[in-house]
C-alpha cells in the first residue's frame, strides 16, 4: 500500500530547459482565448460609429476615441442594479440545491450497492440529452397547477431538474474513484452512511464539488429562456440576462450598449471562479489514511 | 475572519451598480418629450378608460421592444399608470413568438401583447385564444379612431384581434442630399433605375444594402419585395397572395422579385453581394456618409431615420439625411403606400387589461405615440404637424397624400411562411438564377401552412 | 427590494442546507432501526430518492410525452404513426442539419477535450497557471447569446476596398493580396466558424473537469516514476493518462451531448442560414415557428436516440468500474 505523503502542490521537476515549450504553448493558447474578450472590452469603450467603421485595434492609435456612454446607457435606469440581485436570487439557491441533491444521489449510486443502481445511472446519462425546449410546455402546465409560476422557487426547481443529470453524472464519476480503504476504515469505526457522506466523502471531493458548483452557477447565471418562462421578464424579477437583452432594440440595433452590459455581467461569474480556485489544490487525499 | 477578495469585489460591484442605476421605470428622456398638456390630456383619457376610478393592480404585457424603443413606449404608458394606479409589467423579448406560444400552451398567457407579427396573433385568434376587442372598445371608439383598412387588417372573421398602436411607412428611399445627384421625386421606378444605371457606368455603386439581422436576416429584402408586389400587382392580388390563395410561382410574384433584383444586382450594390449578405441592416447606410460616398440610396422604412441618427448623432435631418417615397412601379396603382406596425391584443380579460387597451385606442394616447419621434400614430385624426420629428412629419404627409395604404403582407402571413420568405429573399440575392426553385419551395411551404 | 432578494438568497441557502442535513441524519437513524436486510436495501434510496423523484417529474415525463406526441399530427388531434419521421428524414433541410450535426459531434468534443486536457496539465507546471486557466474559463462566464454577438463581430466582413472591422478578416488581410472571407456565409467556412466559436466557449469546461480530476491523482506515483528516470511525456502517458480515462469518458460524454444540443450559437449567429442548420435549430423552428408538435417531437426523439452510442460507452465504463470495486 502506497504511503500517502502530504503535499500542497505538485513539485515542479527541476528540468528547466524543457519548460520553454510549456510556457510558449500555454501563453499562445491563453492569448488566442483572450483576444475576443479584449476586443469586446475595448469596443465597449468606443462610440457606436467607431465600432461600425474601424476595427477595435485601431482605437489605440486614435487618441480620445473612447467614451463611457455605453456604460452610462447600460447603467442608466435599466434596473441593472436590481437585476444583479435578481440574478443572484435566481442562481445561488438553485446552485446550492443542485449540488446538494446531486451529491447525495451520486453518493448513493457510487458508494452503495443496490439493485437498480445501474439502471438509475443509465437513466441519468440518457436524460442528459433531453432538449429544454420540449419540456417547457409540459413543465409549465405542472407548475401552473401548483402555483409555482412567477416565483423564484419555481425557477429553482426548474433549474434543479435541468441540471441534475449532469450533476449526478459528474459527481458519480469522482465519488466512484475514491479509494475503498477510506470506507473500510470508516465501517470499522462504525460510521453511519450519513456520517461517511458528510465527514469523509464531501470534504475529500472538494475539487469535484467546486467544479459542479462553478458550472451550475455560470449556467444558471447566463440562462435566459428558463427565467423568461418560469419566472417572468418584468423589472421586479428580471435577472441580468433579461435586462441585458432588453437593452437591444427589437431588431437588434443599439448593440453597443450590449458590449458594456456583457462586460459587466461577466464580473460575477469570474469572481466566483477565482474564489473557487483554492478548492482545486492537488493532494486532497493527504493524510486521510495510514498505510 | 478574513473576507475573501472575491466577496469584496462583489460587494463593490453591487454598490456601484445600485448607486449608478435606478429601479424606476420612467426614463430621463434623451429624445423628444410630449407637451405637458398632451400628457395631462392622456391622463384624463386613461382615467376615463378605467371607468373613472383608480383601479390599482397590475397588467402583464408581453412585447418585442427593447432599448430606447422601450423607453419611448414607457413614456406613452406612464400617464396611464399615474392616472389609474395600474402597474403595467412589460416584458420585452426577442424570443417573443416562443415565449408567447409556450405561455399560452402552458396555461399562463400574458394579459396583453404588443407585436408587429400580426400573423401569429391572427392564427391564435382562429384558435379562440384572443379576446375580441370590438366588445372591449366598442364600435364607436373603433371607427372614430381608426381607418377602416386598419380595423380590417386587425380582424379575422369580423372579430377584432388587434388594434394598431404604432405605424411605420415602408418603401422609402433614404439619401444624403449633399452627395446624391439623382431625381428626388422620380416619376417612376424606371426613371430611378435609369439614374442608377448611369451611376454604375461612372464606376460607382448606387445602392446601399444590408440584409443581415441575426435570426431575422433577409427581412429588409422581403419587406421591399412585399411593397413592390403591392404597388405593382395591385392591392387585390396582394391580399390574395398573403392569404395564401395564389401560388408563389405566379408571374406577378416572380416579377416583384425580379424588380427587386434590379436593385440588388452585384454591380449596383456597395461591396457586392457578399457585403450585402454580411452587413447588418442598421449599418448598411453608413457608406452614404463617407467622403467619397460608397453608395447613394438606401431603401428602408421610417424607423431607419432614427437608427441612422442614433449611430451618427452629427447628422442633421433634412441636410445630411432625407428620404423620398419609392416611386410608382405601375401607373395603374399609383400612389399606394405600404405600412407596418405593432398591434395590441388581449389574451386575458379583466378590469386592468380592458382599461389599458381602451386607453391605447384613444386619440390622446396616439398623440403621445406621435410625440416620441419614433413612430407614426395609427390614429386617423393625427395631423402631420403633431410630429416634431421632421422625418415623421414628411412620412405622415406621404400617408395623407397616398391613394391607399395597405399593411405589408409578411406581417400577416403565418410565421413559418414569413421566415421562409426571409430566407428565400436571402437566397435570391445570393443567386438570382435560382428564383424558380426558390419560389417553388416557398409555394410548398404555403401549401403546408395554410 | 434588493434587501428582499438578499434575504431570499440567505433563507433559501440555509433552508436547503438545514433540510438536507436533517433529512439525511434522521432518515439514516430511522432506516438503521430496520432489520439488517431491509436496512441495506433501503438506505441507498434515502440518498437517491430525491433526485430520482425530481428528474422523474421534470424530465422523464416530458420526454415520454414528446415521444408520444411525435406519433401524432401537428396539434395532436390525429394519430399518424411514423409519418412525421419519414417526412422529416426526406426533407432536404433536415438532411443538411443531420450532416452538420455529425460534423459538430465529431469535431467539438475531440477538440475541446484535447485543449482542455492540454491546458489543465500544462497550467499546473507554471506559476501563473491559475491566470491561464481563468482565461480559458472566461468564455463560459459569458452567456451563449453574448458569445454569439462577440463572434459575429469577430467574423465581420467588409468589402475588400475598405478596412476591415472584424478581427479574423483583419488577420487574413495582413497577408498581402488576400481578400477578406465572409466566414459566416461561405459554405466552405461557416460551419467551422460556428464550431470554433462554440469551442471557444466550451474548452474551459473540459479544462475545469480535467483540472479537478488531476487533483485526485496521487503525486507519489509520478515521483516514483521520475526517480526511475522516466521522461515527463512518459510519466504522463503511462501513469497520468490511464488514470484519467474515466474522466475522459465524462468529458467526451458531456461534450457530445453539448454538441448534439447546440442551439444558441447557431441561432444567434446565422439562424441556420447558408447551410448551417443543426438538429436543435430545426427542432426549434418546428416547435415555435411552425407550431408543429408532431414533427418537433420526432426531431427531439431522433436527438434523444442519437445519444445511444454515448450510453453504450458509459455502460462499458460502469461495468469496468464495478469489476474494480
Amino acid at each position: 500500500m502506497l504511503q500517502r505523503v502530504s503535499r500542497s502542490r505538485l513539485a515542479v521537476p527541476s528540468i528547466r530547459l524543457r519548460r520553454l515549450p510549456v510556457h510558449l504553448t500555454v501563453l499562445v493558447i491563453a492569448a488566442i482565448w483572450l483576444i475576443p474578450v479584449v476586443g469586446l472590452t475595448v469596443s465597449s469603450f468606443r462610440p457606436a460609429l467607431s465600432v461600425a467603421t474601424t476595427g477595435w485595434w485601431k482605437s489605440f492609435a486614435l487618441p480620445g476615441d473612447y467614451t463611457l456612454e455605453n456604460y452610462s446607457n447600460a447603467l442608466d435606469n435599466n434596473g441593472l442594479g436590481l437585476s444583479l440581485f435578481n440574478s443572484l436570487a435566481a442562481t445561488v439557491p438553485a446552485t446550492v440545491l443542485t449540488v446538494t441533491v446531486a451529491a447525495a444521489a451520486a453518493y448513493g449510486l457510487a458508494c452503495m450497492k443496490f439493485r437498480f443502481r445501474n439502471s438509475v445511472l443509465l437513466l441519468t446519462v440518457g436524460l442528459l440529452i433531453v432538449p429544454i425546449q420540449i419540456t417547457l410546455v409540459p413543465l409549465l402546465k405542472i407548475f401552473n397547477s401548483l402555483g409555482l409560476t412567477g416565483s423564484f422557487l419555481g425557477l429553482w426547481l426548474a433549474h434543479l431538474g435541468y441540471s441534475l443529470p449532469f450533476g449526478i453524472y459528474l459527481l458519480h464519476k469522482f465519488f466512484s474513484q475514491l479509494p475503498r480503504d477510506l470506507f473500510e476504515a470508516a465501517a470499522m469505526d462504525g460510521a453511519s452512511a450519513t456520517q461517511v457522506f458528510f465527514q469523509i466523502v464531501l470534504p475529500v471531493s472538494r475539487p469535484a464539488l467546486a467544479s459542479l458548483a462553478i458550472f451550475e452557477f455560470v449556467w444558471n447565471w447566463n440562462d435566459l429562456l428558463t427565467a423568461l418562462i418560469f419566472l417572468g421578464g418584468f423589472r421586479e424579477v428580471a435577472p441580468m440576462t433579461v435586462t441585458v437583452s432588453n437593452m437591444v432594440a427589437s431588431r437588434g440595433n443599439g448593440w453597443e450598449v450590449l458590449t458594456a452590459a456583457a462586460v459587466l455581467s461577466m464580473v460575477v461569474p469570474m469572481a466566483m471562479f477565482i474564489a473557487m480556485q483554492k478548492h482545486f489544490v492537488r493532494g486532497m487525499l493527504a493524510g486521510s489514511t495510514t498505510g | 475572519m478574513k473576507i475573501p477578495n472575491s466577496t469584496v469585489a462583489l460587494i463593490a460591484l453591487s454598490l456601484m451598480l445600485t448607486a449608478c442605476s435606478s429601479t424606476t421605470t420612467t426614463a430621463p428622456d434623451e429624445g423628444e418629450d410630449a407637451a405637458p398638456s398632451a400628457v395631462a390630456a392622456a391622463e384624463k383619457a386613461a382615467l376615463a378608460a378605467a371607468g373613472g376610478e383608480e383601479l390599482g393592480g397590475t397588467v402583464s404585457m408581453l412585447g418585442v421592444l427593447g432599448g430606447a424603443e422601450l423607453d419611448d413606449f414607457e413614456d406613452v404608458i406612464a400617464p396611464f399608470e399615474r392616472a389609474t394606479g395600474v402597474k403595467v409589467q412589460y416584458e420585452g423579448s426577442r424570443d417573443f413568438g416562443a415565449v408567447l406560444q409556450t405561455r399560452i400552451d402552458g396555461g399562463n398567457p400574458p394579459d396583453v401583447v404588443a407585436t408587429p407579427g400580426l400573423g401569429q396573433i391572427a392564427d391564435l385568434a382562429d384558435e379562440g385564444e384572443v379576446i375580441d376587442l370590438r366588445g372591449v372598445i366598442g364600435d364607436d371608439a373603433l371607427t372614430t379612431n381608426f381607418s377602416d383598412s386598419l380595423i380590417e387588417t386587425g380582424s379575422r372573421d369580423g372579430k377584432v384581434f388587434g388594434i394598431f398602436n404604432t405605424v411605420d411607412v415602408g418603401g422609402l428611399i433614404w439619401y444624403d442630399p449633399k452627395f446624391y445627384d439623382g431625381p428626388t421625386e422620380p416619376a417612376s421606378w424606371d426613371e430611378l433605375q435609369t439614374w442608377a444605371q448611369s451611376n454604375v457606368e461612372e464606376g460607382e455603386t448606387p445602392w446601399c444594402l444590408g440584409l443581415e439581422s441575426g435570426a431575422a436576416s433577409g427581412w429588409p429584402a422581403a419587406d421591399f419585395i412585399d411593397t413592390i408586389l403591392l404597388r405593382q400587382a395591385g392591392p387585390e392580388f396582394h391580399e390574395q397572395w398573403w392569404r395564401g390563395e395564389v401560388p408563389w410561382t405566379a408571374p406577378e410574384v416572380k416579377e416583384a422579385f425580379e424588380t427587386y433584383g434590379e436593385l440588388a444586382q452585384p454591380d449596383k450594390v456597395y461591396g457586392g453581394t457578399t457585403t450585402v449578405l454580411s452587413t447588418n441592416f442598421a449599418e448598411a447606410a453608413g457608406p452614404m456618409f463617407k467622403d467619397p460616398p460608397g453608395c447613394y440610396l438606401h431603401q428602408q422604412a421610417t424607423f431607419m431615420g432614427g437608427i441612422i441618427t442614433d449611430t451618427n448623432p452629427k447628422l442633421v435631418p433634412g441636410e445630411d439625411l432625407d428620404f423620398f417615397a419609392a416611386p410608382d412601379f405601375n401607373t395603374e396603382f399609383a400612389g399606394i403606400q405600404s405600412i407596418s406596425g405593432e398591434v395590441v391584443s388581449m389574451f386575458v380579460q379583466n378590469e386592468q387589461s380592458e382599461a389599458l387597451v381602451k386607453y391605447l385606442a384613444t386619440a390622446e394616447a396616439a398623440s403621445l405615440v406621435a410625440a416620441t419621434g419614433r413612430w407614426l400614430s395609427p390614429n386617423k385624426n393625427s395631423e402631420p404637424d403633431a410630429y416634431e420629428n421632421i422625418f415623421l412629419q414628411r412620412a405622415s404627409e406621404t400617408l395623407q397624400k397616398s391613394s391607399g395604404t395597405y399593411t405589408l403582407g409578411n406581417s400577416l402571413m403565418p410565421q413559418e411562411l414569413v421566415e421562409a420568405f426571409w430566407k428565400g429573399s436571402l437566397e435570391y440575392v445570393q443567386d438570382p438564377s435560382q428564383l424558380d426553385t426558390i419560389l417553388a419551395t416557398l409555394d410548398k411551404t404555403r401549401q403546408e401552412t395554410y | 427590494m434588493i434587501a428582499e432578494r438578499i434575504g431570499l438568497v440567505l433563507l433559501a441557502v440555509s433552508a436547503t442546507v438545514v433540510i438536507a442535513w436533517a433529512y439525511l441524519l434522521f432518515g439514516n437513524r430511522l432506516i438503521s432501526r430496520l432489520p439488517r436486510r431491509l436496512n441495506r436495501r433501503v438506505m441507498p434510496w434515502l440518498f437517491v430518492a430525491p433526485a430520482v423523484f425530481v428528474i422523474g417529474c421534470l424530465l422523464v415525463f416530458p420526454a415520454i410525452s414528446t415521444v408520444v406526441l411525435s406519433l401524432f399530427n401537428k396539434d395532436g388531434s390525429s394519430f399518424v404513426g411514423m409519418q412525421n419521421y419519414t417526412d422529416m428524414l426526406s426533407n432536404e433541410i433536415t438532411q443538411g442539419a443531420l450532416r452538420n450535426t455529425v460534423l459538430w459531434v465529431i469535431a467539438l468534443p475531440s477538440l475541446a477535450a484535447l485543449l482542455g486536457l492540454l491546458v489543465a496539465v500544462l497550467a499546473e507546471r507554471v506559476r501563473y497557471g491559475t491566470l491561464v486557466k481563468a482565461t480559458l474559463f472566461l468564455p463560459i462566464a459569458i452567456s451563449p447569446v453574448a458569445a454569439g454577438v462577440i463572434w459575429t463581430f469577430m467574423y465581420d466582413y467588409q468589402p475588400p476596398i475598405t478596412e476591415q472591422t472584424g478581427t479574423m478578416n483583419a488577420l487574413v488581410t495582413l497577408v498581402p493580396d488576400t481578400e477578406p472571407i465572409a466566414w459566416l456565409i461561405s459554405q466552405a467556412t461557416n460551419n467551422w466558424a460556428l464550431i470554433a466559436a462554440m469551442l471557444w466557449t466550451q474548452a474551459g469546461f473540459a479544462m475545469v473537469i480535467f483540472s479537478a480530476a488531476l487533483g485526485s491523482v496521487p503525486v507519489e506515483l509520478h515521483e516514483a516514476a521520475r526517480l526511475d528516470g522516466a521522461s515527463e511525456w512518459h510519466v504522463f502517458r503511462r501513469i497520468t493518462l490511464p488514470l484519467l480515462i474515466p474522466t475522459v469518458v465524462v468529458v467526451m460524454t458531456a461534450m457530445t451531448v453539448i454538441a448534439l444540443k447546440t442551439f444558441d450559437i447557431v441561432y444567434v449567429m446565422t439562424n441556420g442560414n447558408y447551410g448551417t442548420d443543426v438538429i436543435a435549430t430545426v427542432m426549434y423552428k418546428e416547435l415555435f415557428t411552425a407550431r408543429d408538435n408532431g414533427t418537433a417531437g420526432a426531431v427531439a426523439t431522433l436527438l434523444m436516440l442519437a445519444v445511444l452510442p454515448v450510453i453504450f460507452v458509459n455502460i462499458r465504463q460502469f461495468r469496468l468500474e464495478n469489476k474494480e470495486a
